[in-house]
This record gives C-alpha cells, sequence and structure tokens, in this order.
C-alpha cells in the first residue's frame, strides 16, 4: 500500500508545462500591440502614398486642362464654321437651273396656244419642322383657240407633269384660269400654275 | 510601484478578464480613431484618384484629335473662303451692292450682244433665316440675299441663254423671279423681260476678312502642331535600341 503526502500548499504549487501562462501572456503583450503599429503603419503609408499619387495626377491635370480646353476651343469653332459652311452650300441646293425650264416650256408648248406671259415669283418661308425653304411657283397665262382649246390646255398640263426637269420637282400643276376672251369669244383665256416643292436649305 | 503578478489562481483571472477588456477597449479605439480614418481617407483619395486618372485619360485622347480637328477647321475654313471668294457678291465703295452686281450682269448681257432697257436695280437686302426665329444659343445667320432686278428687251431664246449664262457661272446664284410679256401686235420677236438676280452676301462684311486670318493662323498652328509631331516621333525611334 503506497501513500502520498502533499506537503506543497496549493498556492504553491508549480505548472510543469513549458508554456506557461505567464509567457503566454507576455507574448500577446508584445504581439498585439506591434500588430497594431503595424496596422497603424500600413494605414498611414498607404495614405501618404494615395495622398502623393493624387497630387501628382493634379499636377499631371494642371497640364492637361488647359490644351482640352484649346482642343474644346477648336472643336466649337470647327462647328461653327462648319455651320455657316452648310448655310452656304444650302443656297447650292435651292438652286433651280430655270434656263433648262424655260428652254422645255419652249419645246413642249403646243402650237395650238399661244403663250402672252410667264411669270416666276418666289418666297423663302418656314417649311413645318423642316426649317426654311425657297417656295418657287411659274404661271403661264396664254390664248388657246378652237374647238380643241380646253384640250390642248389640259394636254399642256399633263405634258408639263411629265417632263423631264420638272418630273421630281413639282408639286402641283394647276389650270387655275380658263375662260373666254372678251376680246374673241371663240378664244379661250388660261392660266397654269406650276407649284413646285419647297427648295429646302438644308 | 513594481507590479507583482498574483500567486492565486483567482485573482490571476481577475488580472487577466482586466487586461483582455482594456486590450480590447484599445484596439477599438484604435480601430475606430486611427485606422478607419486613415483606411476611408485612403479609400475617398483612391477613388478620386481613379476618377482623376480617368478624366486625365479621357483628356488625352481628346487631345489626341487635336490634328484631325485642325483639319477640319482648315478644311471648313478653306471651303468657306473658295464659296466666298467665287460666288459670293461683294460691297463695292462701302456697302453699295449694286456696283458689284452690275459688272456681273452686264457681263453677261454684253456677251450676248443683247441690250439692257435700263441699268440694274436693286431690290434690296434679305434675310434667310430672320435673327428672331434663331434659336437661343444657336449661331446667328451668317448669310443674306441681295436681290437686283434686270430689265431687257429680247427674244425668249436669249432670256434663256442669259439665264443660262448666270446660272452656270454661279452654282449659288439664285433667280427669284422672271416676268416674260410678250406683245404680239408690236413686236412678236421681242418680249418684255425682267428678272430678279439673288446672290448670297455676308450678314456681317468682315466676315471673309474674318475667316481668312482664322485660315491663315489655323494653317499656321497645323504646322506647327505637325512639326512638334515629327519632333515627337524622331526622340521616341531614338530612344528605341
Amino acid at each position: 500500500m503506497n501513500l502520498r503526502v502533499d506537503l506543497i500548499l496549493e498556492s504553491e504549487q508549480r505548472s510543469a508545462s513549458v508554456v506557461s501562462l505567464k509567457f503566454v501572456l507576455r507574448l500577446v503583450a508584445i504581439v498585439v500591440p506591434t500588430v497594431l503599429v503595424l496596422l497603424i503603419l500600413w494605414a498611414v503609408t498607404s495614405f501618404i502614398s494615395a495622398k502623393n499619387q493624387m497630387r501628382n495626377l493634379e499636377e499631371a491635370w494642371k497640364i492637361t486642362e488647359p490644351r482640352l480646353n484649346a482642343v474644346a476651343e477648336l472643336r466649337g469653332k470647327a462647328t461653327l464654321n462648319q455651320a455657316m459652311f452648310k448655310e452656304l452650300e444650302g443656297w447650292k441646293k435651292t438652286h433651280v437651273d430655270w434656263n433648262q425650264h424655260l428652254q422645255v416650256i419652249q419645246r413642249i408648248f403646243p402650237k395650238d396656244l399661244q403663250l402672252s406671259s410667264l411669270t416666276l415669283t418666289h418666297v423663302i418661308q418656314a417649311t413645318p419642322k423642316q426649317g426654311m425653304a425657297r417656295q418657287f411657283a411659274l404661271l403661264l397665262k396664254g390664248t388657246a383657240f378652237g374647238d380643241t382649246a380646253d384640250q390642248n390646255v389640259q394636254k399642256l398640263r399633263r405634258t408639263i407633269q411629265k417632263s423631264a426637269p420638272f418630273t421630281n420637282i413639282l408639286e402641283e400643276v394647276e389650270v387655275k384660269q380658263f375662260e373666254a376672251d372678251p376680246q374673241n369669244r371663240n378664244n379661250r383665256l388660261f392660266q397654269i400654275e406650276c407649284r413646285y416643292q419647297p427648295r429646302l436649305f438644308q | 510601484m513594481k507590479f507583482k503578478w498574483p500567486e492565486n489562481k483567482q485573482e490571476q483571472t481577475k488580472y487577466i478578464a482586466l487586461i483582455a477588456i482594456m486590450a480590447i477597449v484599445v484596439i477599438v479605439v484604435l480601430v475606430m480613431f486611427v485606422i478607419n480614418p486613415f483606411r476611408k481617407a485612403k479609400a475617398d483619395n483612391l477613388t478620386a484618384l481613379l476618377d482623376l486618372k480617368a478624366k486625365i485619360e479621357n483628356a488625352q485622347r481628346e487631345i489626341d484629335k487635336k490634328p484631325l480637328e485642325m483639319k477640319r477647321n482648315t478644311e471648313m475654313l478653306n471651303k468657306i473662303l473658295q464659296a466666298s471668294d467665287a460666288y459670293m457678291l461683294k460691297p463695292v465703295l462701302g456697302r453699295n451692292y449694286l456696283l458689284g452686281a452690275t459688272p456681273i450682269i452686264e457681263k453677261h448681257v454684253k456677251a450676248l450682244s443683247l441690250t439692257l432697257v435700263k441699268p440694274p436695280t436693286e431690290v434690296g437686302i434679305g434675310d434667310v433665316i430672320l435673327p428672331q426665329t434663331v434659336r437661343k444659343g444657336s449661331p446667328l445667320p451668317t448669310v443674306k440675299t441681295y436681290t437686283a432686278r434686270v430689265n431687257l428687251k429680247c427674244s425668249y431664246a436669249n432670256v434663256v441663254r442669259l439665264v443660262r449664262a448666270i446660272e452656270s457661272e454661279n452654282p449659288y446664284v439664285t433667280i427669284a423671279g422672271i416676268s416674260i410679256v410678250g406683245a404680239p401686235l408690236v413686236d412678236p420677236e421681242n418680249h418684255t423681260v425682267t428678272f430678279d438676280i439673288q446672290w448670297p452676301i455676308w450678314a456681317d462684311e468682315e466676315t471673309a476678312a474674318s475667316v481668312r486670318q482664322q485660315l491663315k493662323k489655323s494653317s499656321e498652328e497645323e504646322e506647327a502642331e505637325a512639326k512638334a509631331q515629327d519632333t515627337k516621333e524622331t526622340a521616341t525611334n531614338e530612344k528605341k535600341p
């Protein structure tokens, strides 16, 4: 039978482990502040680095901004000049070769009709949604003779509508007047109006 | 005062708990008031940095387009000046456009051996786009119309020839009105002819001079830019091994 007598008080007992509580506490006391200091250092240095990068970029922007403004100014000027050129080109677009129209009228005009006057009028006006345009109208006044007067006038109206320079450019051809000539009741006075499609400046 | 670690286990536990609480408080305070503000400031800085970087890159892309914009501007100025010099009516002796129009009309009339009934007359200056109808912010119209009236007594065929001569010389000109009235009983060959010729004119007489000046400046700048580009390219090539 073995008897074990413990003569050491509980407060006097020591741990036999290599890692003592004191050691752990010391380790924590060193490691935690070190990690904290490192964290703070990392935060500060990365902040300073970002700040420096920002300063460098701000310097670069100071150089870039006036150059960018110069390009924007140049683009503005080019756009204005383009608008000016477009405005001028509008004149070319609204141009009608009247010599061709006059020549064709002379060619297609029937011998049974007599042209007494030709009037071309023109106004510049705003068209809905499409901007400014030239609006031309051609008025042919004349006299028709004989029994076929009405047919001849209608034939001329149709020929104008179908003839080459007029086909895609005319809006409407209308006989505006057809009545007896007060000086000779056998003859008929007629008026044919050719309304042109608006010639847009843009 | 020297700190002595207590021997009593219960006391030790109390000390450890106290130290742990203090450590947590210190860590929280440090994170909240030191680390986090720095991290937030850094994050804000980084966002601003990226924005600025993108802004600079975009700006650089725009700056790289400068030669193209210069070319476009010079091209436009050249075209405007060509049209202005060749086709727009210029005032003579101040603001007298009729003195500019008369020789043009007379030249064509003379070439066709026609005679004017009377010298050309002025119909006036008009607007293509009324300044009050221009939308706010849009450029004001730069071109106006000038109309002159021609009176002749000639055959229909000669009117056609005269109109053709005027129109083929200048594609910008518009015959704004024609009146051909025959007098078959008096003179069946020759008719009373009146027609209006309309030219484009600058709303501001100084426009042509200003365009010329702009063109000169633009050409010089384009040349300088091209030289700078050459120098840059040469320097880059020399740097390469």
